[in-house]
């Protein structure tokens, strides 16, 4: 059983899309992108504005974002923060009777992804890390109000986001590769260890420089939060000695987040600028979806191959379960009884295989326009548009294992360490698995791809535009671009077309 | 270095007229991988015959079971528990006890006769021990409790045949799935893990026969089933919801899960 989880925790049941539905995904793949391509031809625009509604206008809104709920948010998170911890460690080591391998891998990593994506930057909020550290913070002011828990060095701006791009290898081994991801103690060892590890970042770089640079789970949030349709702004020039946007806008994860040389202008979705901010300059704007990932003038290396591997790992997760997958890895299984080594190699080419896609394609695209430009010019600032193929496919994937298996929650919460308690009288609870039909899930799965195919295609000519200028050359630099954007969707459905199969588990 | 990997060339003119071809490449080849996965249908004709070979067993079994009963009245133990309690040791008993344990312990039985079955043999074996060592107080002992085991045995056999359930166990209801899974040894399905299709509704009447002992697991409608080795399983249940749902076995004793098919209720 252990050796067949190919995800962090739990089993998914989805049936394969079938061939038809696959047959139409793909082909409205292909046709859609050549309307979104024409259409852009003559209305092509590269500016960055687009609509927004500022919610703190209303009571409502500044409700919704008081201190009063964001305390409570605190509360519950640390609260459940704890409970992951004290459960991994002391509660039952049954997966499923013990609450901090749903919690984990079903609510929180699944969960908050899906939140960030549609609706917004809820991991701000609600990291635990953050939030604890900011208290031991306001703690030692008491006592001294120049106290600080942070050294403050000088963070090496070459450093990028790389301490993020190997902490999410690393996770993505846990999850993926390590053969007992979801056992409660090995959770608990997990948090534990990447709490020193955040904790101590925090206290050599500064808690903010640290967040958008080495704490992987805002970086991977907020990347995914770019295509959410609400922001958090800060009006004018307001951070320029930001250490998470503002003085070495090109080292961290929220570089883009301001255009750079535009002058003063406002600054989005950095929360080190928003709680600096008096109240006046702060905007909590609803706005289209997916605009947060047009802003990519600032994109860094690091940060290009932190999405490429984030993309690769979603992708990889999924071919995990095919019996392709299956059949590569049978050999493997047969003579070593675990797959640990040959995912991890998996888990390393897939990567690689993407990056070198990608480079290939960004070095196609000025050719395809006849025009020179270093290959990074065109590599960095067009990574950002391939971030939809990628929500949509996880989207898609997950969706009736986050609907089924999140309802383990509910027994669980009546007895998180599997005790036997029943607090709440849900101990008995069992799951129910037609909460989603097959058909809504398939024809959510290739809609959502399909869109966000569009979605993509769309990013990447606003980028184009910008890059290339003029609408002619754009347009021409795109046809890589599209042959691989084509390929990447075509992949994705292939992967929801095929039948979950138990890798390394013999028949 | 990235100069030089974009030096112009004559052939970038000529690119983008080639690039949207390669568009169509790509899609063909995706569909190809995509029809690969689906040509799965030959899966659901080994299923029908898989079904057939089922039904065929089924009617073996009644016919084994009648068989080995015509040896257990035979064997007369009612003439031989007599005999051993007035302390006659006849040279032909042992013989008639090997010869019947060999043709009850040879048999496939029905799980509801199973555990009885392997009362009778340990009895025989008892039974053989202390004809072999000439114990004529042991054997008359023995005797007496070989005797008792075979009436009951006998009388289960007829009661179970009578309610036609020698096949199986559990009564399969007219318009069932039929699903059959055969566990050799080691735990795996023999003929690998297959793909057993049904639509939402149905009733499944699964049948497993193992050769392994341990607990089979339909995951999703979390479902299990107790099997011994040698023994054959049916049971019956409603396909509810739709999905993709592993069965795992777990043979006795821990050991790691093996997949040894899938249920797959589609819409």
């Amino acid at each position: 059983m252990a050796t067949a989880n190919a995800h962090g925790f739990g089993q998914r049941y989805d049936l394969p899309v079938p061939l038809s539905l696959y047959l139409i995904g793909a082909g409205a793949a292909v046709v859609l992108s050549f309307v979104v391509a024409a259409v852009f031809l003559r209305t092509g625009s590269a500016e960055g504005s687009y609509p927004r509604l500022n919610l703190l206008r209303w009571r409502a809104g500044r409700a919704l974002f008081s201190r009063q709920v964001g305390i409570t948010l605190e509360l519950l998170s640390v609260s459940v923060f704890l409970l992951v911890l004290v459960a991994g460690l002391i509660g039952t080591t049954n997966q499923v009777r013990n609450i901090a391998p749903v919690l984990v891998w079903v609510i929180w990593w699944v969960g908050i992804a899906y939140f960030s994506a549609l609706a917004g930057n809820i991991w701000h909020l609600t990291n635990p890390w953050r939030i604890l550290f900011s208290w031991a913070e306001a703690l030692a002011r008491r006592f001294d109000p120049e106290a600080s828990l942070s050294m403050d060095l000088p963070y090496p701006r070459r450093l990028g986001v790389w301490p993020g791009v190997i902490l999410f290898f690393a996770f993505a081994w846990l999850e993926i590769a390590f053969h007992d991801p979801a056992r409660p103690s090995n959770i608990a060892t997990m948090a534990l260890v990447y709490s020193v590890i955040t904790w101590s970042g925090m206290i050599v770089f500064g808690k903010d420089r640290w967040l958008y640079r080495g704490e992987v789970f805002t970086l991977v949030f907020g990347l995914l939060a770019r295509f959410a349709p609400t922001e958090a702004r800060t009006i004018g020039d307001a951070c320029s000695d930001c250490p998470s946007c503002g003085s070495t806008p090109a080292d961290s994860g929220l570089a883009s987040s301001r255009p750079a040389g535009a002058g003063p202008s406002d600054c989005v979705n950095c929360y080190s600028c928003f709680e600096k901010a008096p109240p006046e300059r702060r905007q909590i704007n609803l706005r289209p979806f997916a605009v947060g990932l047009q802003r990519t003038d600032a994109v860094s290396l690091s940060m290009m191959a932190f999405v490429v591997l984030l993309l690769a790992t979603v992708t990889f997760d999924g071919f995990t379960d095919t019996p392709t997958w299956a059949s590569i890895v049978v050999g493997y299984y047969s003579t070593f009884g675990q797959l640990t080594g040959i995912a991890t190699l998996g888990l390393l080419a897939f990567p690689l295989l993407f990056m070198a896609l990608y480079l290939v394609t960004s070095a196609m695209m000025p050719l395809a326009t006849g025009r020179r430009l270093p290959l990074l010019e065109t590599a960095k600032p067009f990574v950002l548009s391939l971030v939809p193929i990628a929500l949509a496919y996880h989207l898609a994937h997950y969706l009736t294992y986050l609907l089924t298996q999140g309802q383990l929650l509910v027994p669980l919460i009546s007895d998180p360490f599997g005790f036997g308690w029943d607090l709440f009288g849900t101990a008995d609870y069992s799951i129910d698995l037609n909460i989603v039909g097959a058909r809504f899930a398939w024809y959510t799965a290739v809609t959502a791809i399909v869109v966000g195919h569009m979605v993509a295609v769309w990013l990447a000519h606003l980028t184009a535009l910008r890059v290339f200028g003029n609408e002619r050359a754009a347009l021409r630099s795109q046809y890589p671009m599209l042959a691989l954007m084509v390929g990447y969707t075509a992949i994705s459905l292939w992967i929801l077309a095929q039948p979950i199969v138990e890798a390394g588990i013999p028949g | 270095m990235n100069r030089t990997l974009f030096s112009p060339s004559p052939t970038s003119a000529r690119l983008p007229a080639l690039l949207p071809a390669l568009l169509p490449a790509l899609f063909l080849g995706g569909l190809l991988l995509g029809g690969a996965a689906h040509a799965q249908d030959a899966g659901d004709r080994v299923e029908a015959l898989e079904q057939e070979v089922a039904d065929l067993r089924s009617q073996l079994a009644s016919v084994g079971v009648l068989i080995a009963n015509r040896y257990l009245v035979a064997a007369d133990f009612h003439a031989m528990d007599e005999a051993l309690h007035q302390g006659e040791i006849n040279p032909r008993y042992l013989t008639t006890v090997r010869e019947t344990a060999a043709v009850v312990s040879a048999l496939h039985w029905p799980t509801e006769l199973q555990a009885i079955t392997e009362g009778f043999l340990a009895a025989a074996n008892d039974l053989a021990g202390a004809l072999e060592a000439e114990d004529a107080t042991a054997a008359a002992e023995a005797a007496a409790v070989v005797h008792d085991r075979q009436h009951e045995l006998s009388h289960n056999i007829i009661t179970s045949l009578a309610n036609g359930h020698a096949g199986g166990g559990t009564e399969i209801p007219e318009g069932a799935t039929r699903v059959v899974l055969e566990l050799s040894e080691r735990g795996g399905a023999t003929g690998g893990a297959a793909t057993h299709v049904v639509r939402r509704g149905e009733t499944v009447a699964i049948t497993v026969g193992t050769a392994a002992t341990g607990e089979l697991h339909l995951h999703g409608y979390d479902l299990e089933w107790d099997l011994e080795a040698g023994a054959e399983v049916t049971s019956v249940f409603e396909a509810t919801s739709t999905g993709r749902y592993p069965l795992e076995f777990h043979p006795e004793g821990g050991g790691s899960g093996i997949a040894v098919g899938y249920l797959e209720v589609r819409p």
